[in-house]
């Protein structure tokens, strides 16, 4: 008898018209959402890997060997471009050293 | 970090390019390159009317002559001896250097500006910051920094 009164229509809510899918729907975009923290985490790790060479016995190593021009794939070897005695700032025995050609225009 | 600034004008497509470089070798005589440099970039547009206003209204050679006017006209701006810096130009003293730059660049494998050599890693063209960063990083490394 209570489950007469009770009845299924009150208890079940609204019609669905599919089941689960929001449910799913939430479930999936969460997935997505965790798998893509999870590359673009494990691809900063990498990266400062990479390039974090302190000596504090990272496992990940770029071969020290390999010259700089494979650092990045798409570049030609480097050349060796003169800094002239042209307009420059910073120390001349700066380890590193930027050479800009451009023109004003 | 050192930065150095080298002429590559493409005077094929830009006009008053190849004047503004050697203005900006007379303004580097003066110790003002970068001061004058930023004043350049920051009146590019008014230059290139100039010159287009007096190019319809004569010829390409008052045009030149328009831009290289407007080129002087930033001389007292940035606190530069302006007669020196007039004669500077006038005189085309600064043309051969900048056009050793100009080949310089051409050897190594300059093809358009702007162009830059991290540690003689060329990265062609404006690009985003993080590719300048890797290309730095790497060089950092190398460098053992």
């Amino acid at each position: 008898m209570a489950e007469e009164t009770q009845g299924p229509a009150p208890y079940r809510g609204p019609p669905r018209s599919g089941g689960l899918p929001s449910f799913v729907g939430t479930a999936l975009a969460a997935a997505i959402l965790l798998i893509a923290g999870g590359g673009v985490f494990a691809g900063g790790y990498f990266t400062n890997a990479a390039v974090d060479d302190d000596g504090g016995g990272t496992p990940v190593v770029v071969n020290p060997t390999a010259p700089a021009g494979t650092a990045v794939p798409t570049q030609p070897p480097p050349v060796a471009a003169s800094p002239d005695d042209d307009p420059s700032v910073g120390p001349q025995d700066a380890s590193v050293t930027i050479i800009e050609f451009s023109d004003f225009q | 970090m050192r930065f150095v600034y080298r002429d590559f004008p493409l005077s094929s497509i830009h006009p008053w390019a190849q004047k503004a470089s050697e203005a900006g070798e007379c303004a580097d005589d003066q110790g003002k390159f970068w001061e004058y440099h930023d004043a350049v970039y920051a009146n590019q547009t008014a230059i290139t009317q100039a010159l287009q206003t007096a190019s319809a209204a004569g010829d390409a050679s008052a045009g030149l002559t328009a831009a290289v006017d407007a080129l002087k006209g930033l001389a007292p701006g940035v606190d530069l001896d302006t007669a020196a810096f007039n004669q500077c130009l006038d005189s085309g003293k600064n043309a051969q250097e900048v056009q050793k730059d100009y080949q310089d660049g051409i050897s190594y494998g300059v093809e358009g500006t702007p162009a830059f050599f991290i540690n003689g890693v060329l990265v062609s063209g404006a690009q985003p910051f993080a590719n300048f960063k890797t290309v730095i990083d790497a060089a950092l490394q190398k460098a053992g920094g």
